[in-house]
Protein backbone atom coordinates (compact mmCIF):
# COMPACT_ATOMS: atom_id res chain seq x y z
CA UNK A 1 0.00 0.00 0.00
CA UNK A 2 1.23 3.35 -0.72
CA UNK A 3 1.52 5.97 1.25
CA UNK A 4 -0.10 9.37 1.05
CA UNK A 5 2.16 11.79 1.60
CA UNK A 6 0.09 13.54 4.42
CA UNK A 7 0.19 9.97 5.75
CA UNK A 8 3.99 10.37 5.39
CA UNK A 9 4.05 13.78 7.45
CA UNK A 10 1.90 11.97 9.87
CA UNK A 11 4.14 9.06 9.94
CA UNK A 12 7.47 10.64 10.48
CA UNK A 13 5.97 13.16 12.81
CA UNK A 14 4.97 10.61 15.11
CA UNK A 15 8.37 9.48 14.94
CA UNK A 16 10.06 12.33 15.48
CA UNK A 17 8.14 12.64 18.30
CA UNK A 18 9.12 9.38 20.06
CA UNK A 19 12.85 10.78 19.53
CA UNK A 20 12.15 13.70 21.41
CA UNK A 21 10.62 12.64 24.29
CA UNK A 22 12.16 10.37 27.32
CA UNK A 23 12.70 6.22 27.87
CA UNK A 24 10.67 4.55 30.37
CA UNK A 25 9.89 1.52 31.33
CA UNK A 26 6.94 -0.39 28.86
CA UNK A 27 5.71 -2.84 30.84
CA UNK A 28 2.26 -4.08 30.00
CA UNK A 29 -0.57 -3.54 32.75
CA UNK A 30 -1.11 -6.97 34.28
CA UNK A 31 -5.14 -5.61 34.99
CA UNK A 32 -5.79 -7.26 31.40
CA UNK A 33 -4.47 -10.58 32.43
CA UNK A 34 -8.14 -11.87 33.55
CA UNK A 35 -10.72 -9.31 33.61
CA UNK A 36 -10.69 -9.09 29.69
CA UNK A 37 -10.96 -13.44 29.63
CA UNK A 38 -7.48 -13.59 29.14
CA UNK A 39 -5.08 -15.79 30.95
CA UNK A 40 -1.57 -15.36 29.45
CA UNK A 41 -0.10 -12.18 28.75
CA UNK A 42 1.83 -13.29 25.79
CA UNK A 43 -1.70 -13.99 23.85
CA UNK A 44 -1.31 -10.16 23.41
CA UNK A 45 2.16 -9.09 23.36
CA UNK A 46 5.39 -10.51 20.94
CA UNK A 47 6.97 -11.30 24.34
CA UNK A 48 6.11 -15.00 26.45
CA UNK A 49 6.16 -12.71 29.72
CA UNK A 50 4.07 -9.89 28.62
CA UNK A 51 4.81 -5.80 28.06
CA UNK A 52 6.12 -4.31 24.95
CA UNK A 53 4.83 -4.48 22.00
CA UNK A 54 1.56 -5.80 21.23
CA UNK A 55 0.60 -8.20 18.56
CA UNK A 56 -2.80 -8.49 16.21
CA UNK A 57 -4.56 -9.93 18.92
CA UNK A 58 -4.06 -7.55 21.27
CA UNK A 59 -4.54 -4.81 18.73
CA UNK A 60 -7.83 -6.21 18.76
CA UNK A 61 -8.85 -6.14 22.05
CA UNK A 62 -7.55 -3.01 22.72
CA UNK A 63 -10.63 -1.76 20.40
CA UNK A 64 -12.98 -4.51 21.35
CA UNK A 65 -12.39 -4.88 24.82
CA UNK A 66 -10.35 -2.63 26.48
CA UNK A 67 -11.13 0.88 24.75
CA UNK A 68 -14.34 2.95 23.60
CA UNK A 69 -14.14 2.02 20.32
CA UNK A 70 -12.03 3.18 17.40
CA UNK A 71 -9.42 1.42 15.25
CA UNK A 72 -6.63 -0.42 17.08
CA UNK A 73 -4.37 -1.47 14.33
CA UNK A 74 -0.98 0.07 14.07
CA UNK A 75 -0.95 3.87 12.78
CA UNK A 76 -4.50 3.52 13.29
CA UNK A 77 -5.37 0.98 10.01
CA UNK A 78 -3.58 3.77 7.67
CA UNK A 79 -0.58 1.14 6.52
CA UNK A 80 0.06 -2.30 7.44
CA UNK A 81 3.69 -3.36 7.72
CA UNK A 82 4.91 -6.62 5.84
CA UNK A 83 3.74 -10.15 7.60
CA UNK A 84 7.56 -10.54 9.24
CA UNK A 85 7.41 -7.04 10.56
CA UNK A 86 6.03 -5.48 13.47
CA UNK A 87 5.81 -1.98 14.65
CA UNK A 88 5.03 -0.40 17.56
CA UNK A 89 6.04 2.43 20.47
CA UNK A 90 4.57 4.45 23.48
CA UNK A 91 4.57 7.42 24.17
CA UNK A 92 3.81 9.24 27.42
CA UNK A 93 3.45 13.07 28.68
CA UNK A 94 2.82 14.05 31.72
CA UNK A 95 1.94 16.89 34.43
CA UNK A 96 3.33 15.91 37.70
CA UNK A 97 2.91 17.61 41.15
CA UNK A 98 4.57 16.37 44.15
CA UNK A 99 5.31 17.95 47.65
CA UNK A 100 8.59 16.50 49.28
CA UNK A 101 9.60 17.90 52.39
CA UNK A 102 9.00 22.01 52.39
CA UNK A 103 8.47 22.91 48.91
CA UNK A 104 5.96 21.80 46.81
CA UNK A 105 7.24 20.92 43.12
CA UNK A 106 5.41 20.77 39.52
CA UNK A 107 6.72 19.75 36.51
CA UNK A 108 4.91 19.15 32.57
CA UNK A 109 7.90 16.70 30.86
CA UNK A 110 7.98 13.58 28.49
CA UNK A 111 7.87 10.66 30.39
CA UNK A 112 8.05 8.07 28.00
CA UNK A 113 8.79 7.64 23.94
CA UNK A 114 9.98 3.80 23.07
CA UNK A 115 9.61 2.56 19.64
CA UNK A 116 9.11 -0.99 18.83
CA UNK A 117 10.15 -3.23 16.22
CA UNK A 118 9.70 -6.74 15.86
CA UNK A 119 11.22 -9.52 12.67
CA UNK A 120 9.94 -12.32 12.92
CA UNK A 121 11.84 -15.26 10.46
CA UNK A 122 10.56 -18.44 10.93
CA UNK A 123 11.08 -19.70 14.35
CA UNK A 124 13.39 -16.85 15.46
CA UNK A 125 12.63 -13.48 16.08
CA UNK A 126 13.88 -9.91 16.85
CA UNK A 127 12.74 -7.72 19.45
CA UNK A 128 14.17 -4.36 20.12
CA UNK A 129 12.94 -0.90 21.82
CA UNK A 130 14.50 2.58 21.24
CA UNK A 131 14.03 5.45 23.26
CA UNK A 132 15.26 8.35 24.53
CA UNK A 133 16.48 8.59 28.57
CA UNK A 134 15.12 10.70 31.23
CA UNK A 135 17.69 13.96 31.88
CA UNK A 136 15.67 16.14 33.72
CA UNK A 137 18.86 18.46 35.46
CA UNK A 138 21.45 20.25 34.18
CA UNK A 139 24.35 19.67 32.91
CA UNK A 140 21.69 17.71 30.55
CA UNK A 141 23.53 15.46 27.73
CA UNK A 142 24.06 15.40 24.40
CA UNK A 143 20.74 14.19 22.54
CA UNK A 144 22.35 11.71 20.78
CA UNK A 145 23.90 10.36 24.38
CA UNK A 146 20.49 9.95 25.39
CA UNK A 147 19.34 7.65 22.77
CA UNK A 148 18.93 3.95 24.50
CA UNK A 149 17.69 0.66 24.06
CA UNK A 150 16.43 -1.01 27.24
CA UNK A 151 15.24 -4.11 25.12
CA UNK A 152 16.51 -6.03 21.86
CA UNK A 153 16.46 -9.63 22.22
CA UNK A 154 16.84 -13.02 20.22
CA UNK A 155 13.93 -15.37 20.14
CA UNK A 156 13.53 -19.00 19.63
CA UNK A 157 9.58 -19.74 19.88
CA UNK A 158 8.21 -21.75 17.75
CA UNK A 159 4.53 -21.44 18.98
CA UNK A 160 2.76 -18.85 21.16
CA UNK A 161 2.25 -21.56 23.66
CA UNK A 162 5.00 -24.17 24.45
CA UNK A 163 8.89 -23.37 25.44
CA UNK A 164 10.83 -20.86 24.29
CA UNK A 165 14.41 -19.44 24.84
CA UNK A 166 15.79 -15.68 24.53
CA UNK A 167 19.29 -13.86 24.79
CA UNK A 168 19.52 -10.20 24.92
CA UNK A 169 18.63 -7.42 27.17
CA UNK A 170 15.50 -7.65 28.83
CA UNK A 171 13.73 -7.58 32.90
CA UNK A 172 14.05 -11.15 34.23
CA UNK A 173 10.16 -12.16 34.33
CA UNK A 174 9.96 -11.87 38.51
CA UNK A 175 6.49 -11.50 40.34
CA UNK A 176 4.06 -9.07 39.10
CA UNK A 177 4.85 -7.09 35.94
CA UNK A 178 3.45 -3.53 37.34
CA UNK A 179 3.82 -0.82 34.65
CA UNK A 180 4.97 1.55 37.70
CA UNK A 181 8.42 1.36 37.80
CA UNK A 182 8.31 3.44 41.28
CA UNK A 183 6.43 0.85 42.55
CA UNK A 184 7.98 -0.85 45.61
CA UNK A 185 7.93 -4.35 44.39
CA UNK A 186 10.32 -3.08 41.57
CA UNK A 187 11.89 -0.35 42.34
CA UNK A 188 13.79 -1.82 45.32
CA UNK A 189 14.41 -5.33 43.14
CA UNK A 190 16.13 -4.38 40.89
CA UNK A 191 13.60 -3.75 38.13
CA UNK A 192 13.53 0.07 38.49
CA UNK A 193 13.96 1.83 35.45
CA UNK A 194 16.57 1.58 33.26
CA UNK A 195 17.93 -1.53 34.84
CA UNK A 196 17.51 -4.28 32.14
CA UNK A 197 20.05 -6.87 32.55
CA UNK A 198 21.28 -8.96 29.87
CA UNK A 199 20.74 -12.71 29.98
CA UNK A 200 19.42 -15.77 28.78
CA UNK A 201 16.17 -16.89 29.41
CA UNK A 202 14.02 -19.93 29.25
CA UNK A 203 10.40 -20.84 29.79
CA UNK A 204 7.28 -22.62 29.01
CA UNK A 205 3.80 -20.79 28.65
CA UNK A 206 1.27 -23.35 28.89
CA UNK A 207 -2.81 -22.91 29.09
CA UNK A 208 -2.66 -23.58 33.13
CA UNK A 209 0.53 -22.38 33.66
CA UNK A 210 4.15 -20.91 32.90
CA UNK A 211 7.17 -21.01 34.16
CA UNK A 212 10.59 -18.91 33.24
CA UNK A 213 14.17 -18.94 34.36
CA UNK A 214 16.70 -16.36 33.57
CA UNK A 215 20.74 -16.11 34.02
CA UNK A 216 21.64 -12.48 34.03
CA UNK A 217 24.73 -10.12 34.42
CA UNK A 218 26.33 -6.70 33.70
CA UNK A 219 26.01 -5.40 30.12
CA UNK A 220 29.08 -6.77 28.23
CA UNK A 221 30.91 -3.23 26.64
CA UNK A 222 28.38 -0.25 27.54
CA UNK A 223 27.60 1.57 30.72
CA UNK A 224 24.20 0.47 31.57
CA UNK A 225 22.27 -1.34 33.52
CA UNK A 226 23.18 -3.06 36.66
CA UNK A 227 26.40 -4.63 37.54
CA UNK A 228 24.96 -7.86 39.03
CA UNK A 229 25.20 -11.46 38.34
CA UNK A 230 22.70 -13.59 39.10
CA UNK A 231 19.49 -15.55 38.06
CA UNK A 232 15.65 -15.46 38.69
CA UNK A 233 12.73 -17.83 38.41
CA UNK A 234 9.04 -17.32 38.44
CA UNK A 235 6.08 -19.93 37.98
CA UNK A 236 2.22 -18.84 37.76
CA UNK A 237 -0.61 -21.50 38.12
CA UNK A 238 -3.66 -20.09 37.39
CA UNK A 239 -7.05 -21.64 39.09
CA UNK A 240 -9.67 -21.40 36.82
CA UNK A 241 -10.10 -18.75 34.25
CA UNK A 242 -10.01 -16.11 36.79
CA UNK A 243 -7.28 -16.64 39.13
CA UNK A 244 -3.09 -17.60 39.20
CA UNK A 245 -1.09 -17.79 42.14
CA UNK A 246 2.80 -18.17 41.99
CA UNK A 247 6.46 -17.67 43.34
CA UNK A 248 9.47 -16.15 42.09
CA UNK A 249 13.22 -15.91 43.15
CA UNK A 250 16.02 -14.11 42.58
CA UNK A 251 19.67 -13.99 43.88
CA UNK A 252 21.82 -11.14 42.41
CA UNK A 253 25.60 -10.82 43.02
CA UNK A 254 27.47 -7.42 42.90
CA UNK A 255 30.68 -6.12 43.91
CA UNK A 256 29.46 -4.96 47.24
CA UNK A 257 26.51 -7.33 48.37
CA UNK A 258 24.12 -9.90 47.42
CA UNK A 259 20.74 -9.97 47.71
CA UNK A 260 17.90 -12.98 47.41
CA UNK A 261 14.50 -12.41 46.90
CA UNK A 262 11.71 -15.15 47.18
CA UNK A 263 7.80 -14.63 47.44
CA UNK A 264 4.30 -15.68 45.49
CA UNK A 265 1.81 -13.67 43.51
CA UNK A 266 -1.86 -14.21 43.89
CA UNK A 267 -4.40 -12.52 41.09
CA UNK A 268 -8.31 -13.05 41.25
CA UNK A 269 -11.01 -11.65 39.10
CA UNK A 270 -14.37 -11.20 40.91
CA UNK A 271 -16.30 -10.98 38.03
CA UNK A 272 -19.21 -10.16 39.44
CA UNK A 273 -18.06 -7.22 41.06
CA UNK A 274 -15.65 -6.06 38.27
CA UNK A 275 -12.91 -6.53 40.74
CA UNK A 276 -9.55 -7.44 40.38
CA UNK A 277 -7.06 -7.85 43.12
CA UNK A 278 -3.42 -8.19 42.60
CA UNK A 279 -0.88 -8.97 45.07
CA UNK A 280 2.74 -9.80 45.99
CA UNK A 281 4.85 -10.56 48.73
CA UNK A 282 9.09 -10.70 48.91
CA UNK A 283 11.01 -11.23 51.58
CA UNK A 284 14.70 -10.61 50.98
CA UNK A 285 17.83 -11.57 52.71
CA UNK A 286 21.09 -9.21 51.54
CA UNK A 287 24.55 -10.01 52.75
CA UNK A 288 27.41 -7.30 52.03
CA UNK A 289 31.27 -8.31 51.50
CA UNK A 290 32.86 -5.60 53.67
CA UNK A 291 33.94 -6.82 57.13
CA UNK A 292 31.99 -6.11 59.99
CA UNK A 293 28.63 -5.34 57.95
CA UNK A 294 25.71 -7.37 58.86
CA UNK A 295 23.34 -8.90 57.02
CA UNK A 296 19.74 -7.43 56.44
CA UNK A 297 16.57 -9.07 55.89
CA UNK A 298 14.22 -6.89 54.24
CA UNK A 299 10.35 -7.04 53.18
CA UNK A 300 8.40 -5.71 49.61
CA UNK A 301 4.74 -6.39 49.54
CA UNK A 302 1.81 -4.77 46.93
CA UNK A 303 -1.88 -5.06 47.62
CA UNK A 304 -3.84 -3.52 44.64
CA UNK A 305 -7.85 -3.36 43.88
CA UNK A 306 -8.72 -2.22 40.26
CA UNK A 307 -13.12 -1.90 39.35
CA UNK A 308 -13.76 -1.91 36.02
CA UNK A 309 -16.88 0.05 36.55
CA UNK A 310 -17.36 -0.14 32.45
CA UNK A 311 -15.65 -0.11 29.21
CA UNK A 312 -12.77 1.95 29.01
CA UNK A 313 -12.73 3.09 32.72
CA UNK A 314 -10.16 1.31 35.63
CA UNK A 315 -10.39 2.87 38.82
CA UNK A 316 -7.34 1.54 41.09
CA UNK A 317 -6.10 1.80 44.41
CA UNK A 318 -3.21 0.05 45.81
CA UNK A 319 -1.38 -0.19 49.37
CA UNK A 320 2.62 -0.52 48.89
CA UNK A 321 4.69 -1.62 51.60
CA UNK A 322 8.85 -1.75 51.75
CA UNK A 323 11.16 -2.28 55.00
CA UNK A 324 15.21 -1.98 54.03
CA UNK A 325 16.13 -3.92 56.87
CA UNK A 326 12.86 -5.84 59.75
CA UNK A 327 15.25 -5.88 62.58
CA UNK A 328 16.14 -1.68 62.82
CA UNK A 329 13.35 0.38 63.84
CA UNK A 330 11.73 2.75 61.61
CA UNK A 331 12.79 1.60 58.06
CA UNK A 332 9.98 1.12 56.34
CA UNK A 333 7.82 3.52 53.83
CA UNK A 334 4.37 2.41 53.12
CA UNK A 335 2.33 4.45 50.35
CA UNK A 336 -1.21 4.43 49.07
CA UNK A 337 -2.51 5.24 45.47
CA UNK A 338 -5.92 5.69 43.85
CA UNK A 339 -5.51 5.62 39.85
CA UNK A 340 -8.21 6.28 37.57
CA UNK A 341 -7.60 5.44 33.56
CA UNK A 342 -9.75 6.22 30.87
CA UNK A 343 -8.83 4.25 27.61
CA UNK A 344 -11.46 6.92 25.55
CA UNK A 345 -10.15 5.25 22.41
CA UNK A 346 -8.48 2.87 20.98
CA UNK A 347 -4.46 4.14 21.00
CA UNK A 348 -5.09 6.65 23.67
CA UNK A 349 -5.46 6.34 27.51
CA UNK A 350 -5.82 9.77 29.90
CA UNK A 351 -4.40 8.61 33.60
CA UNK A 352 -5.03 10.79 36.92
CA UNK A 353 -3.08 9.04 40.05
CA UNK A 354 -2.80 10.21 43.73
CA UNK A 355 0.41 9.17 46.18
CA UNK A 356 0.75 9.47 49.67
CA UNK A 357 3.82 7.60 51.08
CA UNK A 358 5.16 7.92 54.51
CA UNK A 359 8.63 7.09 56.33
CA UNK A 360 8.66 5.18 59.53
CA UNK A 361 5.05 4.77 59.87
CA UNK A 362 4.75 8.73 60.05
CA UNK A 363 1.23 8.94 58.48
CA UNK A 364 0.55 12.34 59.30
CA UNK A 365 2.99 14.05 56.97
CA UNK A 366 3.24 11.94 53.67
CA UNK A 367 4.97 12.59 50.53
CA UNK A 368 2.43 13.86 48.50
CA UNK A 369 2.07 13.00 44.89
CA UNK A 370 -0.13 14.05 41.73
CA UNK A 371 0.34 13.01 38.39
CA UNK A 372 -1.67 13.43 35.01
CA UNK A 373 -0.81 11.64 32.14
CA UNK A 374 -1.47 11.23 28.43
CA UNK A 375 -1.13 7.98 26.51
CA UNK A 376 -0.42 7.15 23.19
CA UNK A 377 0.30 4.02 21.70
CA UNK A 378 1.55 3.25 18.02
CA UNK B 1 -13.75 -21.74 45.73
CA UNK B 2 -13.97 -18.08 45.44
CA UNK B 3 -13.26 -17.62 49.08
CA UNK B 4 -10.17 -19.73 48.93
CA UNK B 5 -9.11 -17.64 45.44
CA UNK B 6 -9.34 -13.96 47.65
CA UNK B 7 -6.91 -15.84 50.06
CA UNK B 8 -4.94 -17.01 47.73
CA UNK B 9 -4.84 -13.45 46.52
CA UNK B 10 -4.87 -11.20 49.93
CA UNK B 11 -3.45 -14.15 52.61
CA UNK B 12 0.19 -13.50 51.96
CA UNK B 13 0.41 -10.09 52.04
CA UNK B 14 -1.24 -9.90 55.13
CA UNK B 15 0.50 -12.32 56.64
CA UNK B 16 3.42 -10.65 55.55
CA UNK B 17 2.56 -6.94 56.85
CA UNK B 18 1.08 -7.86 59.95
CA UNK B 19 3.67 -10.55 60.62
CA UNK B 20 6.79 -8.80 60.12
CA UNK B 21 6.41 -5.63 58.96
CA UNK B 22 5.92 -4.37 62.55
CA UNK B 23 9.31 -5.95 63.82
CA UNK B 24 12.29 -3.62 64.22
CA UNK B 25 15.15 -3.05 67.22
CA UNK B 26 18.12 -0.49 67.83
CA UNK B 27 20.34 0.96 65.32
CA UNK B 28 23.31 -1.02 65.82
CA UNK B 29 25.09 -1.05 61.71
CA UNK B 30 27.93 0.46 61.27
CA UNK B 31 28.83 3.58 60.40
CA UNK B 32 31.26 3.17 57.68
CA UNK B 33 31.53 4.08 54.07
CA UNK B 34 31.51 0.53 52.76
CA UNK B 35 27.99 -0.25 54.37
CA UNK B 36 26.64 3.43 54.02
CA UNK B 37 27.58 2.95 50.58
CA UNK B 38 26.15 -0.54 49.68
CA UNK B 39 23.06 -0.32 51.98
CA UNK B 40 22.01 3.09 51.54
CA UNK B 41 23.99 5.06 48.67
CA UNK B 42 23.72 2.47 45.99
CA UNK B 43 20.07 0.73 46.37
CA UNK B 44 18.56 4.70 46.97
CA UNK B 45 20.53 6.56 44.93
CA UNK B 46 22.27 4.72 41.84
CA UNK B 47 19.38 3.12 39.86
CA UNK B 48 20.23 4.10 36.11
CA UNK B 49 17.97 6.92 35.70
CA UNK B 50 19.61 8.80 38.50
CA UNK B 51 23.26 9.07 39.84
CA UNK B 52 24.61 6.25 37.68
CA UNK B 53 28.06 6.33 35.67
CA UNK B 54 25.63 5.97 32.67
CA UNK B 55 23.19 9.54 33.82
CA UNK B 56 25.31 11.11 36.09
CA UNK B 57 22.22 13.46 36.77
CA UNK B 58 23.76 16.56 38.28
CA UNK B 59 26.95 15.05 37.23
CA UNK B 60 27.30 13.18 39.92
CA UNK B 61 28.28 9.49 39.73
CA UNK B 62 27.74 7.36 43.15
CA UNK B 63 27.62 4.02 41.60
CA UNK B 64 31.30 2.47 43.02
CA UNK B 65 32.44 3.58 46.74
CA UNK B 66 35.23 5.55 45.00
CA UNK B 67 33.43 7.49 42.80
CA UNK B 68 30.77 8.40 45.30
CA UNK B 69 33.26 9.15 48.14
CA UNK B 70 35.09 11.25 45.40
CA UNK B 71 31.68 13.19 44.50
CA UNK B 72 30.53 13.65 47.93
CA UNK B 73 33.92 14.31 49.72
CA UNK B 74 36.26 15.36 47.23
CA UNK B 75 38.93 13.52 48.71
CA UNK B 76 39.90 9.86 47.21
CA UNK B 77 39.98 6.92 49.69
CA UNK B 78 43.87 7.46 50.32
CA UNK B 79 43.36 10.93 51.62
CA UNK B 80 44.65 12.79 48.52
CA UNK B 81 42.82 16.16 47.82
CA UNK B 82 42.30 18.70 44.60
CA UNK B 83 40.81 16.33 42.76
CA UNK B 84 38.00 16.92 39.37
CA UNK B 85 35.17 17.82 39.71
CA UNK B 86 35.89 20.25 42.65
CA UNK B 87 33.51 19.22 46.05
CA UNK B 88 30.73 20.89 46.33
CA UNK B 89 30.59 21.02 49.89
CA UNK B 90 28.48 18.36 50.18
CA UNK B 91 29.88 16.66 53.13
CA UNK B 92 32.39 18.31 55.65
CA UNK B 93 33.85 15.65 57.62
CA UNK B 94 32.81 16.01 61.57
CA UNK B 95 30.52 18.49 60.88
CA UNK B 96 26.82 17.48 59.43
CA UNK B 97 26.07 20.95 60.46
CA UNK B 98 27.94 22.31 58.04
CA UNK B 99 27.66 19.28 55.08
CA UNK B 100 25.04 19.84 52.03
CA UNK B 101 24.23 16.33 52.31
CA UNK B 102 22.65 16.63 55.24
CA UNK B 103 20.18 19.56 54.28
CA UNK B 104 19.30 17.43 50.80
CA UNK B 105 18.59 14.32 52.85
CA UNK B 106 16.40 16.33 55.62
CA UNK B 107 14.51 18.59 52.43
CA UNK B 108 14.99 21.90 55.43
CA UNK B 109 15.58 24.36 52.83
CA UNK B 110 16.37 22.33 49.61
CA UNK B 111 15.34 20.31 47.30
CA UNK B 112 14.91 16.65 49.00
CA UNK B 113 16.93 13.95 48.05
CA UNK B 114 15.81 11.40 47.44
CA UNK B 115 13.26 13.17 45.03
CA UNK B 116 10.12 11.47 45.27
CA UNK B 117 10.38 10.03 48.93
CA UNK B 118 13.06 10.64 51.82
CA UNK B 119 15.32 8.49 53.00
CA UNK B 120 14.29 6.44 56.30
CA UNK B 121 15.31 8.29 59.32
CA UNK B 122 17.56 5.47 60.22
CA UNK B 123 19.54 5.54 57.23
CA UNK B 124 19.97 9.65 57.66
CA UNK B 125 20.96 9.02 61.57
CA UNK B 126 23.42 6.56 60.17
CA UNK B 127 24.93 9.38 57.54
CA UNK B 128 25.04 11.60 60.19
CA UNK B 129 26.93 9.44 62.67
CA UNK B 130 29.65 8.56 59.74
CA UNK B 131 30.29 12.21 58.71
CA UNK B 132 30.45 12.82 62.97
CA UNK B 133 33.36 10.18 62.77
CA UNK B 134 34.81 11.95 59.95
CA UNK B 135 33.65 10.44 56.79
CA UNK B 136 36.12 8.01 56.49
CA UNK B 137 36.59 6.00 53.87
CA UNK B 138 36.23 2.76 55.75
Amino acid sequence: MQLRSWQKIALAAVMAAGVLATSRTARAYPQFQFSTGNTQCSLCHFSPVGGGLINAYGRYEAEATISRGGNGDFLHGLWEPPKWLHLGGDYRGAFLYKKVGVEPHDALFPMQADTYVNIEAGDFSFSGIVGLRAAAREPRPELHERIISREHYVMWRPKRTGPYVRAGRFFAPFGLRLPDHTAYILRYQGFNSLQETYGLSGGMVEKDWEAHVTGFGPAPFWRVGPKAWGGAGTYEHHIGKKAAVGAQAKVAASPEDTQYIAGGVGKVYIEPAKLLVLSEVDLGLQTFDADNSPSRKQLAAYLGLTYFPIQGIMVGTAVERYDEDLDIKDTERDSLNLTVQYFFRAHFELMLMGKLEAQDQDYGDPTVLGLAMLHYYL
Amino acid sequence: MKSAMRMSACGLFALALVGLGACGGTDDRPATWSYVHAAIIAPNCTTSACHSELSKTAGLNFETPESAYIFLTGRVCDGTTGVEPPPRNFVTPFRPAESKLMYLLLGTELETMPPDVPLPEADIDLIERWILEGAQCN
